[in-house]
């Protein structure tokens, strides 16, 4: 027994018979099973012991889009590039745009487009994954699937875009008349809106919310400035959403 | 022994689980309450709400965390923080607010970190007109000026 035990671990290669032999012997001394966990002394290779392999698997972004010809959403994971609608077949182009100068006309993508400040659009349907917004809007429609981001010196009526999420970066001033609905907010400059998110709504420091709030869940930083009418469920929503 | 996060290193009061108080409590040091109070409490220190403590009052301190039930107004003159634990029906006033996700609230709020009053926020261009708390938030023309529309 023990001669074998010497063998194995000399030659260092074990056959299906040893194996088996080795473990009806165990069994027969009435020792426990050897644990298939991991031993513990052994431990994965990190990336940062220098040893090829990877530790963790990395796994790629995934990103909501919606085609702007049949408002089909589905979702592509990676990078967006020029894909075809699951539903329609038709060809969705990735474009990024930026728009420094007077703009009229139709503009779709499910890339991003970029509002600079002195880009003023006077007319057209805007349609993009996500809309950056420095300039000015006096007209046309305006729809981010993605993320709507308003600066500070962007200029425009609130009431008149649709987004899936909204950003009000720090020093932006907006307000709205009408009842504003996204899935997740934050308000890094101030707002004064009625509004209702399915997700998260967030309140930076230095940012203020004002109006009136509903939401599941909801997050303010420490300097933050709140004077509003707030229902906030937060896991009963959830819960009974499941339910 | 109390439950909740006890931050404060010397509490002058806690109040266990097991017991139910009705009647205003007043102090002058910190408190944790981790039982059930039916009435108000006046506290010129801090005060810690333990996850499973409720409290059917009015709490009026300096600053408080609240990790349980609270079904009333809090008014406090420093820091109010809501831990994902926390349930508040009421109305929320303090000079620095702190909310974790996860909580249920629901109530007005009013939370000032610059601790300006509506007379200075006039002089610094803030339209006080523009206060949301239970009103309906509708910008006036002279609101969207100061908000992106019609600025030049």
């Amino acid at each position: 027994m023990a001669k074998n035990r010497k063998t194995i671990s000399r030659s260092g290669v074990v056959d299906g018979f040893t194996a088996l032999k080795a473990v009806r012997d165990r069994e027969a001394r009435g020792d426990p099973p050897l644990s298939r966990k991991q031993d513990p002394a052994k431990k994965p290779r990190a990336k940062s012991d220098g040893l090829p392999g990877a530790a963790r698997t990395a796994l790629p972004t995934k990103h909501r889009i919606r085609c702007y010809g049949c408002e089909y959403d589905f979702t592509v994971a990676g990078r967006v590039t020029n894909t075809g609608c699951p539903k329609c077949h038709r060809t969705l182009e990735a474009k990024d745009h930026t728009i420094t100068k007077e703009w009229r006309e139709d503009l779709k993508t499910i890339g991003a487009i970029h509002i600079r400040e002195g880009g003023i659009i006077k007319g057209g349907d805007l349609f993009a994954r996500d809309i950056i917004v420095e300039g000015t809007i006096e007209g046309g429609k305006i729809y981010a699937c993605g993320r709507l981001e308003l600066h500070p010196a962007a200029k425009l009526d609130i009431s008149t875009i649709e987004a899936r999420d909204l950003v009000i970066c720090a020093g932006g001033r907006f307000a709205s008349t009408r009842k504003l609905t996204f899935r997740n907010i934050e308000v890094g400059g101030e707002l004064n809106a009625k509004l209702q998110a399915d997700g998260l709504v967030k309140v930076l420091a230095g940012g203020l919310l004002r109006g009136t709030l509903k939401a599941s869940h909801f997050e303010v930083e420490d300097g933050a400035g709140l004077k509003a009418r707030i229902q906030i469920h937060g896991i009963v929503a959830d819960q009974e959403k499941e339910n | 022994m109390a439950d909740g996060d006890n931050k404060q290193g010397n509490l002058s009061t806690i109040i266990g689980e097991d017991v139910e108080l009705t009647g205003t409590i007043k102090c002058n040091d910190s408190i944790q309450i981790n039982g059930k109070l039916n009435g108000d409490l006046n506290c010129t220190g801090d005060a810690i709400i333990g996850e499973k403590a409720t409290v059917h009052g009015n709490l009026t301190v300096n600053g408080v965390s609240v990790l349980g039930q609270v079904s009333g107004n809090i008014v406090a003159k420093d820091k109010i923080e809501l831990k994902s634990s926390a349930r508040v029906n009421g109305d929320i006033k303090a000079k620095r607010l702190t909310v974790v996700d996860g909580v249920t609230f629901v109530g007005k709020s009013e939370v000032n970190p610059s601790g300006t009053t509506p007379g200075a926020q006039a002089k610094a261009g803030v339209d006080p007109k523009a206060t949301g708390v239970g009103e309906d938030a509708d910008a006036s023309d002279e609101q969207k000026k100061g908000f992106g529309l019609g600025r030049k």
